[in-house]
């Protein structure tokens, strides 16, 4: 009887193993060689058929350098400073209404800015925009969470389905997928990456900041600082693809929609992995562009590597991403970050620095120091200016994703045997590559009346999804 | 359907080819006949490359693609007509 018990479960967890595996379309990359850094594997589920080398024996895609490296105040970002800056309170078109110029004085005609296309953008930002939106709180807010009783369950052992923690990584990312998700990817919570201090402005002090304490075993939020225990060592990177055509609309409001519409999956897929989480008993606490910096936590994660842009550039969607995570201490087993050519094809490549109509993107080399306040310095990349990026076209600009070379549909072999050269890292082919894209028409702005006379089930992001 | 079209285009081109050789009794080499595979092996990848732009809804990208590597193609095949498909024939009757 226990041998067959045995047995039934062994059947139960491979069934189930299988079924994960097929059902989230988390194919094991196939390994096609091995590098210095790590074996070369390729899976067109995962990484759209680019060759991958997933580094390996703790090796990370970028340098830091800990003598000026410091964990970033919130209050810096470009957002923030929005609010208590005085230089940025007084920048050339901070009180301009472009909404109003756009919408009232050009009658709602305006190409590209039409009140058909502000009605996609504005709808499109509804979701992330929810006033007393639970979906970055950090506890339970939801009645069905709390009716499973984690409280009185306790944390959930996998051994009782036979799962390692290989399987319920696994498993976390599935449901991350299931949620909305486009990419998920896990990685050990390197405190560096989250803010030292979280801006937290009154009326009365608009400058107000609040201690980010990591370590120790406290996990609350209070009025004057924010605790997260070492315990919540691991993290939850979360990508989302924008619309490719309406992203091809930029500086187009389209663009702005499809910002925004990544911005709503943003929350609403991070709250329901933290509440996955929460209702199997352990600490979940999901954030946008909140908390920590989502970028290198993604980079971390294995999603992907940095760009010339300052963005993070997936081999399966290019820039064309959001990004979210939810940080937790669900014991899981982190994924290797990536390397696929990215570094060595911007160095040649140029063509977000040329056309970012703001001249935010650094046309020069990789350096160590910052450009603005809003610059984190100590890591050596290509800093962009966020300042000027963010007073471009009341912030609906996505040049840079729709010109860059990498945000090509996944559907065609065309691009796929493009990625297959770019992994060569040839300097002359990268730069002959980029001048095809150029002459082949990439990297234009598609008009928003094209764009509405679409069919919509024919988009390509919808047949990627396929 | 455009990839059955690009299939009849290369076997309508190895069918005239294959004609043409019977035809005119020519004598082909086998680094001709190889030249020839390579050749609508080109064909072939051109054609497919064009039709993955245009499925794409990437109208230039097929008209620049097209244009570079179909004119390399044209003068492929002129080069083949000329040296390969107008050779000496099995007979001087």
């Amino acid at each position: 009887m226990t041998n067959y018990s045995t047995d039934r479960r062994k059947f139960l967890k491979q069934f189930g193993m299988g079924s994960v595996l097929l059902g989230s379309g988390l194919a094991i990359p196939e390994i096609i060689g091995k590098t210095s850094a790590g074996p070369l594997v390729r899976s067109e589920e995962e990484y759209g058929k680019f060759p991958v080398i997933k580094m390996a024996n703790g090796k990370l895609p970028y340098e830091i350098d800990p003598k000026v490296f410091k964990r970033m105040n919130e209050r810096f970002t470009v957002f923030s400073r929005n609010g208590w800056d005085q230089v940025r309170k007084e920048r050339p078109g901070a009180k301009e209404n472009i909404t109003n110029r756009n919408l009232v004085e050009g009658k709602g005609v305006v190409p590209n800015q039409s009140r058909l296309d502000y009605a996609l953008m504005s709808a499109s930002w509804s979701m992330a925009r929810l006033s007393n939106s639970p979906c970055y709180k950090w506890e339970t807010s939801s009645y069905g969470t709390r009716r499973m009783g984690a409280d009185r369950l306790g944390k959930w052992d996998p051994a009782t389905l036979d799962m390692g923690p290989e399987e319920t990584s696994l498993a976390v990312k599935h449901a991350s997928l299931f949620y909305g998700a486009s990419l998920a990817g896990i990685a050990e919570l390197n405190p560096a990456w989250l803010y030292s201090h979280i801006h937290s402005p009154t009326r009365e002090d608009r400058l107000r900041e609040i201690p980010f304490h990591y370590g120790g075993d406290r996990y609350e939020k209070t009025k004057d600082a924010w605790y997260v225990p070492s315990s919540m060592n691991k993290v939850i990177a979360l990508a989302f693809e924008e619309d490719y055509e309406a992203i091809a609309n930029s500086p187009g409001r389209l663009a702005s929609a499809a910002t925004g519409d990544g911005y709503s999956r943003m929350a609403q897929t991070a709250y329901k992995v933290a509440e996955f989480i929460r209702c199997l008993g352990y600490n979940a606490l999901p954030a946008g562009n909140g908390t920590a910096l989502s970028i290198p936590i993604a980079i971390d994660a294995g999603l992907g590597e940095l760009g010339r842009n300052g963005l993070l550039i997936t081999p399966k969607f290019g820039p064309r991403v959001r990004l979210a995570k939810v940080i937790t201490d669900m014991p899981l087993v982190a994924d290797h970050p990536i390397k696929f050519g990215v570094t060595e094809f911007c160095e040649t490549c140029m063509l977000c620095a040329e056309d970012c109509p703001s001249e935010s993107i650094s046309k020069g080399s990789q350096t160590w120091k910052g450009l603005t306040a809003s610059n984190n310095p100590g890591i050596h990349k290509w800093y962009i200016h966020p300042e000027t990026c963010f007073d471009y076209n009341g912030f609906s600009c996505s040049n840079c994703k729709l010109n860059c070379p990498f945000n090509k549909p996944n559907n065609e072999w065309t691009h796929k045997l493009i990625r297959g050269a770019i992994k060569l890292k040839v300097n002359p082919l990268n730069s002959i590559m980029t001048e095809f894209d150029q002459a082949s028409g990439y990297g234009k702005q598609v008009d928003s009346r094209e764009f509405w006379k679409r069919d919509g089930s024919k988009k390509i992001t919808s047949r990627e999804k396929m | 359907m455009p990839e059955i079209l690009v299939g009849m285009v290369i076997m309508i081109a190895l069918g005239w080819i294959i004609i043409r050789v019977r035809n005119k009794k020519l004598m082909i080499q086998t680094g001709g006949w190889i030249l020839i595979s390579l050749a609508l092996l080109y064909t072939l990848f051109v054609l497919e490359f064009v039709l993955a732009f245009l499925k794409e809804g990437a109208m230039q990208a097929a008209l620049v693609m097209g244009g570079i590597f179909g004119f390399l193609a044209i003068l492929v095949w002129v080069l083949i007509y000329r040296f390969v498909l107008t050779g000496k024939s099995k007979h001087h009757d």
